[in-house]
Parts: C-alpha cells; sequence; structure tokens
C-alpha cells in the first residue's frame, strides 16, 4: 500500500476531479487496484458522488463509524451503496459507464475467490457483500453465469442480504434518504443481534459490553489489540485512500512549528534576522501558501526575502542566533572568488564567447539565393541568358527572441562544503549571461522549522547586481520540489519567449516536513519520495512552457537522482575549469531547441 | 465549405441583429471584388458560434476599425477571422506572424520578371490594393521589424511606404484581423501602441452547446447522445489543461473534428480519438491523464455504426 506512486495518486485525483466537474476540492477518497494503480471505474464514481450528493453529510456519516467494531462491513457497504446511487445517476449522462461497470463487474468475478468470501471475519463479510453486488450487477446487465453459480448473492446469508439489500436500494435516493436507509440496516443487521435468543438491548447497559467481549472473543482480538486504521488501506474493492483522514493541515500536530502566536512572533524575528527582511506582507504570504502550499507541500510555509537586512535587528529570546548571516558571508565568499579570480575570468570569458557562439551559431542570419530580395548585380546575366530565377539575395534573420535565465542555488547545509564554489559558480554564470545582455535572476531556497524560504539575490533588471550572490549561505534543508515550484511560480509572469531554470543542486532533497498526501503513514520528504515530488515539480514547469537545467553539484551516489528529476539535461562539474564547456554544451541545447530550422 | 451568401443565413440564423447584417449586406454591394480576387474569399469549413462575438467584430469592422481576437487555444479565432471575410465577402490573406517574418515579406521585395527587376508584392500591400482582410495570425510572435509595418498600416492614415516605389493608399474596404493567445509561451508582450490600433475582442471559450452545433454541422450523421460526449470529453480536456494538469496539445479542435471523420470513415472511436487528440500528447503522463478521460467519457471500441445513424 506504500508503493502508490505520485504518477497514480495524481491520475486516480484527476479522475476524481474529472467526473466531480471541478478540481476545487481534494478528493475524499482515491482508490487504486491490487497493483496499486489508480482505478478507472471508482475514482470516476467518487467524483460523481461528490458531484450529486451533499458531500459534508455523506462525510460525517461515514466519520460515525469510527471506533465502532463494524466499521470496516460499514464503509464498505457505505461505498457500495453510494456506488449503485452514482451509477444510476452519472450513466445518463457518460455511455461510457455501462462499458465501465461491466468490466469491473466482469474483471471483480474473475479476481474474486470462495475461499476467501468463506472465511469468518468482518474483512470477508465485506468481501461477501460486495461478491454478492457484483454479482447481481452481473445478472442485471445479462452477463454470463461464473463460478459463483447463476444465483446472485447464494453465499450470503440472511443478514448479509437484509445489508445488500439496503445497498441495492440507494438508486433514486437523496443524500438524507441514502444516509437513513443505511443507518436502518446497520441498526437492524449489525447493532441488534441476539445471543440466546435475548436481544442485546434485554441485556440493558450491559449488552454494548457484552457484544464486544462475544464479538472480540470470536474474532480472537481483545481490545488492546484494536488499532486505528491507516487511512489508506485495504477495502473489500480496493486500496481506499481516505484523504479526510489524513492529520489536518499538519500545521498544528508535527511539532516543528511555533505553536502560539508568541512562538511565531520570535520565529519570524528569528527568520528575519537570519535571513533578511519580508519582501511580502503577511497576508500575501498567506496568499501564496494557499497557491503553492498543496499536493505534497501542504504543511509547508513560505518566505520570501531579498536578503537585506533592518538597520536595527529585532531583539527577542534566541533571535540573535544567527543574524546577518548573508552580510557574514558575503567577504568569506568573495575573498574565495579572489583568491582564484584571474582563473574566474578566464572562464567568464570563455564562457561568454561561447554563449555568444551559441547565439550567433544557431541563429545567425543566412544569407540565400531568392526569387526575390536584394538584387544581386553578379547574377543579372544569369537572368537574361539563362532565364534564371534566383537573381537575389535575401537574409533570413536568425532571431532568438528574448531568453531569461532563472538561477535556482540549493542553500541547504548540505552545501556547506561547498558554500563557496557555489557562489563562485552563480556569480560566473550570472556574469558571462550578462555580457551575453541575457538577463539573470539569481535565487536560493533552504528549508527551516517547516518554512521553506526563497532569497532573491538578483533580479532581471538589475545587471550591475551579480555580485550580491556572495551574499550566498547556507542552512537547513532542501525541499527541491518546492523549491522549484516557488520559482515556476515567480517566473510565471515572466513574458520572455524563452525561459531557462538552472538549478545548482547535489539531487538530495530533504525536509523534515513529511509529505502529506499520507501522514498516517507519515512519508518523509527524503529520498525515492521526495525525488519523485521534485521530479514531478520539475516536468509541471516544463509543461508550462519552462527549460530546466540542472548543474549538478552532489556525490556520486546522487546521480541517478539527478537523472530521474532533469532526465539528460543536467551536468556534473568536478571541475569549475570545464564549467564553461560543459554549461555552454547544455544551453547549446536548449538554444537549439528555438531554432526555428530545427523546429 | 459555407460560401459567402450563405454565410448572412447564418448569421440571421445566429440571431445577430438584423441591422448589422443588412449593413454587412450594404457593405459588399458598395466594395465590389474583382474578379481575378473572388477566389480569395473564403469559405470557411466550419462556423463560428456565438452572437455576441459575431455582433462585436462585425459592428467593429463596418465602424471602419480593425479587430484583434484575444483567446486562448481552440476559441476559434480563425475561424470568426475566416468567418468575417466571408460575410464580408472580401478577399483574405493569411500571414502568420512566427519569427522569420520581415518587412519584405509583408509589403514586398523586389524580383526580376522579363528581364526587369519588379516588385514582387507581399501579403500586405495586396490587401491594401484590392480592399481585402488581412489575417494577421499570432501577432504577438511579430519581430520589431514586422511590428514597425503594422504600425504604419493600422494607422489611421491608411497607407503604406514602399521604399523605391511610393507611397499607396489603403482601399477603404481594406481591415485587418489579429488574432492571438496571450500569455502563451513564446509570445511576445503586445505594446500599447500596437492594442492601441485594434478593437479587442476576448473571445471566450466555446460553449458545449455551440460545440455540439458545430460538431452536428459538420457531422450530421453521428448520433446526438455522442456528440454531446464528444464535446464534453473537450471541455474536460480543456478544464484539465486550464488548471495546468496537462499541456493544451490535446486540446485540438481540429483534431476531434478530424478524429470524428476518421470514425465516419471506420475507425474505431479510440484509435480515431488517439490519432487525432491523445497521440499529440508526447509526455506519458499527459497520454495517460487523456486516455482516462476519454475511458470514462466514450467507450473506445465503438464503431461507426454505433456512434451514426443508419
Amino acid at each position: 500500500m506504500d508503493d502508490i506512486d505520485s504518477f497514480e495518486k495524481r491520475r486516480a485525483r484527476n479522475l476524481v476531479w474529472s467526473t466531480a466537474g471541478t478540481q476545487d476540492f481534494e478528493p475524499p477518497l482515491l482508490v487504486y487496484d491490487g497493483e496499486c494503480k489508480a482505478d478507472l471505474y471508482w475514482n470516476s464514481v467518487i467524483g460523481a458522488i461528490y458531484r450529486h450528493f451533499d458531500w459534508t453529510a455523506l462525510q460525517a456519516f461515514y466519520c460515525s463509524f469510527e471506533e465502532d467494531r463494524w466499521r470496516g462491513v460499514k464503509e464498505n457497504l457505505f461505498w457500495l451503496a453510494l456506488e449503485q446511487a452514482a451509477y444510476a445517476i452519472e450513466v445518463k449522462d457518460r455511455p461510457a459507464y455501462a462499458l465501465l461497470r461491466k468490466e469491473y463487474v466482469q474483471k471483480a468475478l474473475a479476481d474474486m475467490n470462495l475461499e476467501k468470501a468463506a472465511l469468518n471475519h468482518d474483512d470477508s463479510m465485506s468481501y461477501r457483500l460486495l461478491l454478492g453486488h457484483v454479482q447481481r450487477i452481473n445478472a442485471e446487465l445479462g452477463g454470463a453465469s461464473n463460478k459463483f453459480g447463476n444465483k446472485p448473492g447464494q453465499h450470503l446469508g440472511e443478514r448479509e442480504l437484509g445489508l445488500l439489500d439496503a445497498v441495492e436500494h440507494s438508486t433514486n435516493l437523496d443524500t438524507a434518504q441514502i444516509i437513513q436507509t443505511l443507518q436502518t440496516a446497520f441498526d437492524k443487521y449489525l447493532e441488534n443481534r441476539t445471543i440466546l435468543g435475548f436481544s442485546l438491548k434485554h441485556l440493558g447497559l450491559w449488552g454494548p459490553v457484552w457484544e464486544t467481549v462475544t464479538e472480540d472473543i470470536q474474532h480472537f482480538r481483545l481490545p488492546f489489540l484494536k488499532r486505528r486504521r491507516a487511512a489508506i488501506r485495504a477495502m473489500a474493492f480496493g486500496v481506499a485512500e481516505h484523504s479526510f483522514e489524513h492529520t489536518g493541515n499538519g500545521h498544528e500536530n508535527n511539532g516543528l512549528f511555533p505553536q502560539n502566536s508568541r512562538e511565531q512572533e520570535n520565529f519570524w524575528k528569528y527568520i528575519n534576522n537570519y535571513f533578511g527582511k519580508p519582501l511580502y506582507q503577511e497576508q500575501d504570504i498567506r496568499q501564496l501558501e494557499r497557491r503553492l502550499c498543496t499536493g505534497n507541500d501542504t504543511a509547508c510555509r513560505l518566505y520570501y526575502t531579498r536578503g537585506d537586512y533592518a538597520e536595527k535587528l529585532e531583539t527577542g529570546p534566541f533571535v540573535a542566533t544567527h543574524n546577518r548571516s548573508a552580510e557574514k558571508a558575503l567577504p568569506v565568499n568573495r575573498a574565495a572568488y579572489e583568491a582564484h579570480s584571474v582563473q574566474y575570468n578566464h572562464i567568464i570569458n570563455n564562457m561568454v564567447s561561447r554563449f555568444r557562439n551559441s547565439l550567433l551559431v544557431h541563429l545567425e542570419q543566412q544569407e540565400v539565393r531568392s526569387r526575390s530580395g536584394q538584387l544581386n548585380v553578379n547574377r543579372i546575366w544569369r537572368g537574361l541568358l539563362l532565364e534564371e530565377k534566383h537573381l537575389f539575395n535575401r537574409v533570413l534573420p536568425g532571431d532568438p527572441g528574448n531568453i531569461t535565465v532563472d538561477l535556482l542555488l540549493d542553500g541547504s547545509s548540505s552545501q556547506s562544503s561547498r558554500q563557496q564554489t557555489i557562489a563562485a559558480q552563480a556569480y560566473i554564470l550570472a556574469e558571462s549571461l550578462t555580457r551575453c545582455r541575457i538577463p539573470v535572476r539569481i535565487t536560493s531556497f533552504c528549508s527551516m522549522s517547516g518554512h521553506t524560504i526563497m532569497t532573491i539575490y538578483r533580479d532581471y533588471d538589475e545587471p550591475e547586481n551579480n555580485e550580491r550572490v556572495f551574499r550566498y549561505f547556507t542552512a537547513g534543508g532542501n525541499r527541491d520540489g518546492l523549491g522549484v515550484k516557488m520559482l515556476t511560480d515567480m517566473m510565471r509572469t515572466n513574458p520572455a519567449e524563452h525561459r531557462l531554470m538552472i538549478t545548482l543542486s547535489d539531487c538530495e532533497p530533504y525536509d523534515m516536513i513529511a509529505i502529506m498526501d499520507a501522514p498516517n503513514h507519515q512519508v518523509p520528504y527524503e529520498g525515492e519520495d521526495a525525488i519523485n515530488a521534485t521530479a514531478s515539480e520539475v516536468r509541471r514547469a516544463i509543461a508550462e512552457g519552462i527549460s530546466v537545467m540542472c548543474i549538478f553539484t552532489g556525490e556520486e551516489r546522487a546521480l541517478p537522482a539527478a537523472r530521474r528529476i532533469y532526465d539528460r539535461h543536467f551536468v556534473r562539474i568536478r571541475n569549475l575549469g570545464f564549467m564553461a564547456e560543459a554549461v555552454s554544451n547544455l544551453l547549446q541545447s536548449v538554444i537549439r531547441s528555438y531554432d526555428p530550422g530545427n523546429a | 465549405m459555407v460560401c459567402s451568401t450563405d454565410m448572412l443565413d447564418f448569421l440571421r440564423e445566429e440571431g445577430v441583429s438584423e441591422k448589422i447584417v443588412s449593413e454587412i449586406e450594404y457593405f459588399r454591394r458598395h466594395y465590389a471584388v474583382s474578379d481575378s480576387e473572388k477566389s480569395r474569399i473564403c469559405e470557411p469549413q466550419f462556423q463560428y458560434y456565438g452572437k455576441d462575438i459575431w455582433e462585436q467584430a462585425a459592428a467593429a469592422i463596418l465602424a471602419g476599425e480593425n479587430i484583434l481576437l484575444d483567446g486562448p487555444k481552440a476559441t476559434g479565432k480563425n475561424v470568426l477571422a475566416q468567418g468575417l471575410s466571408a460575410a464580408f465577402g472580401r478577399p483574405s490573406w493569411d500571414v502568420s506572424f512566427y519569427i522569420n517574418i520581415d518587412a519584405e515579406t509583408l509589403i514586398g521585395a523586389d524580383t526580376f520578371e522579363d528581364g526587369a527587376v519588379k516588385l514582387r508584392k507581399g501579403p500586405i500591400f495586396r490587401v491594401a490594393e484590392e480592399g481585402g482582410f488581412g489575417i494577421l495570425d499570432e501577432i504577438n510572435m511579430a519581430k520589431n521589424e514586422s511590428l514597425a509595418v503594422l504600425h504604419e498600416i493600422l494607422d489611421f492614415r491608411r497607407q503604406i511606404d514602399v521604399p523605391g516605389y511610393g507611397r499607396i493608399a489603403l482601399h477603404e474596404a481594406t481591415r485587418f484581423i489579429g488574432t492571438m493567445n496571450y500569455g502563451y509561451a513564446g509570445t511576445r508582450e503586445v505594446n500599447e501602441a500596437l492594442a492601441s490600433r485594434f478593437m479587442v475582442v476576448r473571445m471566450p471559450v466555446i460553449s458545449i452547446s455551440n460545440l455540439e452545433k458545430l460538431i452536428k454541422t459538420q457531422f450530421p450523421n453521428v448520433k446526438p447522445e455522442y456528440i454531446k460526449q464528444f464535446a464534453l470529453l473537450f471541455d474536460e480536456i480543456r478544464q484539465k489543461s486550464e488548471s495546468g494538469e496537462i499541456s493544451t496539445k490535446a486540446l485540438d479542435l481540429r483534431g476531434l473534428l478530424a478524429s470524428i471523420r476518421l470514425m465516419e470513415r471506420g475507425l474505431k472511436v479510440g484509435k480515431a480519438l488517439e490519432l487525432g487528440m491523445v497521440n499529440k500528447c508526447f509526455d506519458s503522463y499527459e497520454r495517460q491523464l487523456v486516455l482516462d478521460l476519454m475511458a470514462v467519457r466514450i467507450p473506445g471500441n465503438l464503431s461507426a455504426e454505433d456512434i451514426c445513424h443508419g
């Protein structure tokens, strides 16, 4: 169940959204098949349920099963009833639904077996009910007889038949009526059972206790062994992920965020002194968070700064621990650069000429012979004597359009040993591009106490500010996916024809805030999951027309991750001396892709 | 194909104000078209459905203005531009503003004919001369050199300076219809000077009912329930594209119509839609999302007999 990859999760969400007709909600349930692939039929049914019924009321009813000893059976029946009801409405608008349901039923009948149905526990009861349900649908659709016999529900007892009837009666009912029908059936068949001819009600207050004890003995399960069910759990009809059972937005529970307004105030002072004054007002930040802190980054918060400090720093407990870090990093980074300035200047010159060549070679103006254009007097005789038509020269211009480059530096503490090198690399790149009159913006990101902090060192229209990148310093973790997402968002307002994002990263994303897709399983933001999350954001940026490439600054072990995130669009630079060649080759490949001749 | 006389009937059917339709008729009578250019009057393959947009665009043209149709992909910008050319009965010249279009391409350049250097007239020159409609496609892709030409021809002075050949005045019936997809990746900002030379018509997303109407007109044999499904499928792809889940590659109205044509020719529905729409997504994730949308909307194994009337 933990193997559901982000691709299938997005597929499942999109299936729900498509049938629901809106994307303005988090799907309450996502369903996957036994191979953890998004279930085509069930997810679209969930969308139809959301579209046609009052989900708020349904959710309240569903949550009332919590801690109920029949929770599994009730949950399964709940979804079967709603599937029945939603199908009846949706099939009128979607002819494909009849076929999808038929395929679903046939597959279910082929996959199910009597041995599992014969077992004696809650899950088997749900299984038997589902079997009865799909058998009845199969009979309705005139399906062929199957290994379970011709008579639907012959494996069911009286109680189970009663429950199944309640499910099948949910057609043409509204939300309140469905809830009422199910509640009545639950009361009749699941709560009010008799022992030795007496109704449990006759035992008064002891009834529920007796029921619990006997059921637990029957199922070899004692109360202290009961556990809270996971948000992703096996249901009779598939693996279901209950998004509404995830622990809120995570802000309040994980202990990483300031817990009260005083702590929050101190934290803001701390971050203000550490990284620089905030670029946006709090309400603007909240708006950005609502837009960007979604999906894998649901629990995160954002902070944007230009890296400038207030003249007078904030005061308070702990707030002075790391104050003015950028100002402290500036002389260190600059001195390291100055120590190799001859070599670095050579690299810049080399890079400038390579960039210019890239632009010229691939986009140079071509002069061709033509039937029109500028008359080539040397060829007039050919027209007169040879009736040749191509007597003109015509210039086919190569226009690169406007290209902008965004540099995104990984500012996490995993880069601390390379701080001066990265600052130098970023400066060399920015300076080379600036000399080619390509607008550059330099940013860095890191994560701290649940906040992803974006520092903007230099904007497109500030060619004189390349040296501000020497204020770069490292701290905290690196939520690469969110960093890419934040920069992509900033690049949306950039009207340039060709937008290029270059990340300088070790491709080892790590953050304290877990991916909130499945908090009950608490998927940490590290390893495969973090790499997938980052790759997903890079893919989104590319889908928006942004070219993304990476200058890989990490270790050998992270190379597969770099490949996964950036495909072939990354270079590893072991030595700064090779940087000009490597980066210009990458840039050339990007520029070449803009060349209409290659289109 | 719709001939230009039918266009007026179509406009009436669409509910366009009779005053505007009768003024279009007057415009057509007043400005004759030379026989040699009659073949350039558009016979649109598709109709644009939308009374309000028709009225806005036609009124602006009648008032002597140039219009800029601004809207995202698949909103019918070019269909409307061709429809206007047909409705007003004017010959039209299409100019697609890809990056290599320069002033010479637009106005004209020297060429050599019968032993002499002559001006080979470009599309803008011909539009000016014949009183045609110049359809300037993706105008926000125009580079600066082309923009200078556009500023001149769209100016209130209504004349073009052709170096070496003097200045020519624009025919009274000449109009320019620009199209653009603002914010589309790889396009430029439209400057105020250019925007001020146009009346800007914001093209709305085609409604489901208008899309149904379009499909029905093109494929009268397709059963109404499937026409509805095709329209809804297209709308769902648009929603996915607008929400950023997929690119606009699969949002291809011409592709959808071509797919239905293939279905009529005997290809299974699923395969035809793959050829016309799904296969335009080269990213496997996007492809899968579009396939999912199709699977829950239209059974892929349907054939022409299933979706068409006998």
